[in-house]
């Protein structure tokens, strides 16, 4: 169970025009088999990269304002429990990124509490998703990813 | 009648004057009538009359008086002439001088200062004077031109009603004693008229002596030096002494030793300058009282000018002093019941509003210190330290709380104990001569540098239950310095000071409840948030292994199926349906600590309708496979967060769908208005509940069937119920089974 890796991921896709990429920032490694399961099923036509705490997500973030080769995310699925550096520190950040800004970003998360909700949307996340206790319903993940990229494109 | 009685003979002789002259320059206005009603004749006038009345004296002589003087007839009210006569009447009928009252009578002006008449007022006496053989003879007609007085009184129309009775009185008995002194003299004058024999002139001396001798005044003559050679009988009679002790300068004896010397001094005064002399002072009467008199002492001159007589009336005023005494007394007590007053009105709204204990405290001292007239006043608590000794003084007014340091007011001492302890009122005219004081160990006398205080004064102030606040204490360095009616006072004041007091302290104690109070709920919010916020994370905790046995599960499941065998595939679908009812059990938790913690803050107007609407569409799927129909009436808005009526509904109606009978769920929502409340209810067509278990139902965990039947787990009522009476509401279920059931709540309205 490799394909995870977010290295791995960026060098296959590097320097391709046109492809769009979207940033899974999850340290549950159930929860991110499963998004890479929606993104097969789905068809979704991204490039997924992963990274499993706070801070890689903010270094992916630098990478991408400093390196013109580096991916830039277009969306961004955000776990909100994380290690080093929490989500809502992750979302703080990027809307102070330079190239990311305007990235797109669900929250995915298993906490229903309002002040998350709040203090996410407060940050401007897009959505929330709340991680449901099934297999066969988290995998319909993909069905909003999708939604959501063909409104992007669709906007232009 | 010249031969008349020896006596005359024997008084000493009368220098005879020319009394026309006198009597026609004295500076009274007199008229002489003769008795021959009812015209009148007019047989003489003094200068002064005819000037006061615009009149000629050759032009009214052997006129009628009242050709002379008729009334006005542009004023239809006159009744000068009218009273005019019947007071002369009088004086014929009764042979004894009659005063009117003050009489409006215009005087005719002449044609040379354009005619018409000039309103006057006048105070008039007519005296007749009665002839040897006993018949009256004329009738003198004294007037008083009060015209002035009267106008300025009616001026002052705001002039305290008092002040104008004693004010006429006064004139009255003024004109009074003028018009009788001088009647003496005008019956001389009358008589060296008529006559100049010397006869005549005895005989008109006795008929002076009897006239003189008949009215109340004490009257007397003196010569140009001041002896005096005559007192009438009044004189005798009052001061009970003989002519012998008179003679002279024998008079001195029966003045009031303190007030002979200015007597003495001005009377000399006079005889020095031949100006009249007025002096009140008192007179001691054949009883040893002394009465206090007004005495007049006019010089007469004969028409050379010169000085021939001092005649003197001494008029028993003792009664109109005491009156003029009372009434001066009587406005200075209603000068200071005014300011008092004043101050007291300053005090009332202060008591009323001052909700400042300390400004109340200084506030009610300063007013009281000043209404005493106090040179310093203090307020003190009730409060005695561990020793028992002192009285921390509260606010002090008229002295510097320094000056209290060495003063012994606040201590504990025997003379303080009766205000303290409430018993009452300490007034001392000089405290340091009462036994109570300095009996203070170790003070056993005054200590040094204490503020001189003589005067005393001390009210206890006391609460409505009738508990010693404290003291109001007041002291001057002069002794005597509080009345009967500053103890009045200040007991006023102490006693609405103690009701204000009450009242600050209240307010105090409230205050500081209120303060407790909002802490208290400042805490409690806060902690309810941190249990909220904990109550999130716990639930987040416990779900993210839970979700994670339940994907993996699924994953097994799916993607090494070949590797499983039937049962392992069951014991798998085991622990999905496992970890699923947990998850469950976490959210239905989480909802359920939710909804209790306090209310208030967050209640907020929801429409009951719209909430419905959105319950109901959540379940839109569910109320579409089981072809179930919910309906309802019209519902309120109400006072309640929108997401605890949501839970509400959502429970109910879940339920409702849960229970069902085999008939499709029908199930009908409605509200109705009680006392001070909403009464909802929901209502369907399910399995019902029997009698025994309605009220368990609403226990947490409490279920009627395993999970196989009705999957569930048994949190929902327990919300409800949870979120029902965080609002102060109540719920409950009727129910047969087999016919439905229904759910009530009540929410406020």
């Amino acid at each position: 169970m490799e394909p995870h890796s977010s290295s791995h991921s960026r060098s296959e896709v590097s320097g391709q025009p046109g492809q769009l990429h979207v940033l899974l920032v999850e340290d549950n490694k159930a929860d991110i088999f499963v998004v890479q399961e929606a993104f097969t099923n789905y068809e979704i036509p991204a490039v997924l990269h992963v990274v499993e705490d706070g801070e890689a997500a903010m270094r992916f973030i630098d990478d991408a304002d400093q390196d013109e080769d580096a991916p830039c995310p277009i969306l961004v699925l955000l776990d909100l429990n994380l290690p080093k550096r929490s989500g809502t520190e992750v979302l703080a950040y990027l809307r102070r990124s330079k190239k990311c800004a305007r990235a797109k970003v669900l929250v995915v998360t298993s906490s229903n509490s309002p002040t998350d909700r709040a203090a996410t949307q407060q940050l401007g996340a897009n959505g929330y998703f709340l991680k449901p206790p099934s297999y066969d319903e988290f995998l319909k993940i993909g069905e909003i990813v999708l939604n959501t990229l063909n409104d992007m494109s669709g906007n232009g | 009648m010249a031969n008349e009685t020896s006596a005359s003979e024997q008084d000493r002789a009368v220098i005879a004057p020319d009394f026309r002259v006198l009597f026609e320059s004295v500076p009274g206005l007199y008229l002489v009538l003769l008795p021959d009603n009812p015209i009148f004749t007019i047989v003489a006038v003094s200068d002064a009359y005819a000037a006061a009345t615009m009149t000629k004296r050759r032009e009214i002589l052997g006129q009628g008086l009242f050709e002379v003087f008729p009334d006005n007839p542009a004023d239809p009210d006159a009744t000068g002439v009218h009273n005019l006569h019947a007071s002369l009447l009088r004086v014929l009928k009764k042979r004894a001088p009659d005063a009117m009252p003050v009489q409006k009578y215009d005087i005719r002006r002449p044609m040379s200062e354009g005619g018409g008449f000039e309103e006057r007022y006048w105070s008039p006496v007519n005296s007749p004077v009665i002839g040897e053989a006993g018949y009256i003879e004329y009738i003198i007609h004294r007037v008083e031109d009060v015209t002035e007085f009267v106008r300025l009184q009616k001026a002052e129309v705001e002039q305290d009603k008092l002040t104008d009775e004693l004010r006429i009185r006064t004139r009255q008995m003024e004109a009074e004693l003028f018009l009788r002194g001088r009647q003496l003299a005008d019956a001389r004058e009358l008589i060296a008229e008529r006559t100049r024999a010397e006869e005549a002139l005895r005989e008109s001396e006795q008929q002076l002596r009897n006239l003189a001798d008949s009215i109340p005044q004490l009257t007397w003559m003196a010569e140009p030096n001041g002896d005096i050679f005559w007192y009438n009988q009044r004189w005798y009679e009052f001061t009970g002494t003989t002519p012998e002790q008179m003679a002279g300068w024998g008079w001195q004896s029966v003045h009031d030793p303190e007030m002979l010397r200015e007597v003495l001094e001005r009377w000399k005064a006079s005889l020095q300058t031949g100006t009249p002399f007025e002096m009140e002072f008192p007179l001691r009467s054949a009883d040893g009282v002394f009465r206090w008199f007004l005495t007049r002492v006019t010089p007469f001159r004969n028409g050379r000018g010169q000085l021939v007589r001092w005649f003197g009336t001494n008029t028993d005023i003792d009664e109109l002093r005491r009156a003029r005494e009372e009434r001066e007394a009587l406005l200075k007590r209603e000068q200071e019941a005014r300011s008092a007053a004043e101050l007291l009105n300053r005090l009332g709204p202060l008591l009323l509003t001052e909700l400042d204990l300390n400004r109340l405290v200084q506030s009610v001292t300063d007013l009281a210190t000043e209404l005493t007239g106090a040179e310093l006043g203090a307020f003190s608590y009730n409060v005695v330290d561990e020793k028992g000794e002192t009285h921390p003084l509260y606010s002090v007014s008229g002295a510097p709380r320094e000056a209290f340091d060495d003063f012994p007011m606040p201590r504990n001492m025997a003379v303080f104990g009766p205000t303290f302890h409430g018993q009452g009122i300490v007034r001392s005219d000089d405290i340091t001569k009462d036994s109570r004081y300095g009996h203070n160990p170790p003070h056993h006398d005054m200590p040094k540098g204490r503020l001189p205080v003589c005067s005393y004064l001390a009210v206890p102030v006391t609460s409505r239950s009738a508990e010693v606040l404290g003291g109001l204490f007041f002291g001057h360095s002069a002794p005597a310095r509080f009345t009967r009616r500053h103890e009045a006072i200040v007991t006023g004041i102490a006693a609405h000071a103690g009701i204000a007091m009450d009242n600050a302290r209240l307010f105090e104690e409230i205050r500081r409840a209120q303060r407790e109070l909002q802490a208290a709920n400042e805490e409690l919010r806060r902690a309810n948030i941190d249990l909220e916020q904990f109550a999130y994370s716990a639930s987040h905790d416990l779900k993210e292994p839970l979700r994670n046995v339940a994907i993996y599960s699924e994953m097994i499941g799916r993607k090494c199926s070949n590797a499983l065998d039937a049962q392992a595939q069951e014991f798998l679908g085991q622990l999905v349906q496992s970890a699923r009812r947990m998850d469950s059990l976490v959210n239905d938790l989480l909802a359920f600590t939710r909804a209790g913690g306090p209310s208030g803050e967050e209640r907020q107007r929801t429409s009951a309708s719209e909430v419905l609407e959105s319950v109901i569409a959540n379940l839109s799927t569910t109320i579409a496979e089981l072809h179930a129909e919910i309906s309802h009436a019209a519902l309120p808005d109400v006072r309640i967060r929108r997401i605890h009526l949501e839970q509400l509904f959502q429970n109910l109606i879940s339920n409702a769908l849960k229970y069902r009978s085999n008939q499709p769920p029908q199930i009908h929502v409605a509200a109705h208005v009680q006392e001070e409340s909403w009464l909802f209810s929901v209502t369907d067509n399910g399995i019902g509940i029997p009698s025994e278990y309605q009220e368990r139902i609403f226990g947490i965990f409490k279920r009627l069937h395993t999970a196989d039947q009705y999957p569930g787990t048994g949190i929902g009522l327990a919300i409800c119920k949870r979120i029902v009476e965080r609002y102060h509401g109540r719920i409950w279920v009727e129910s047969q089974p087999g016919h439905g059931a229904t759910f009530f709540f009540t929410l406020p309205v």
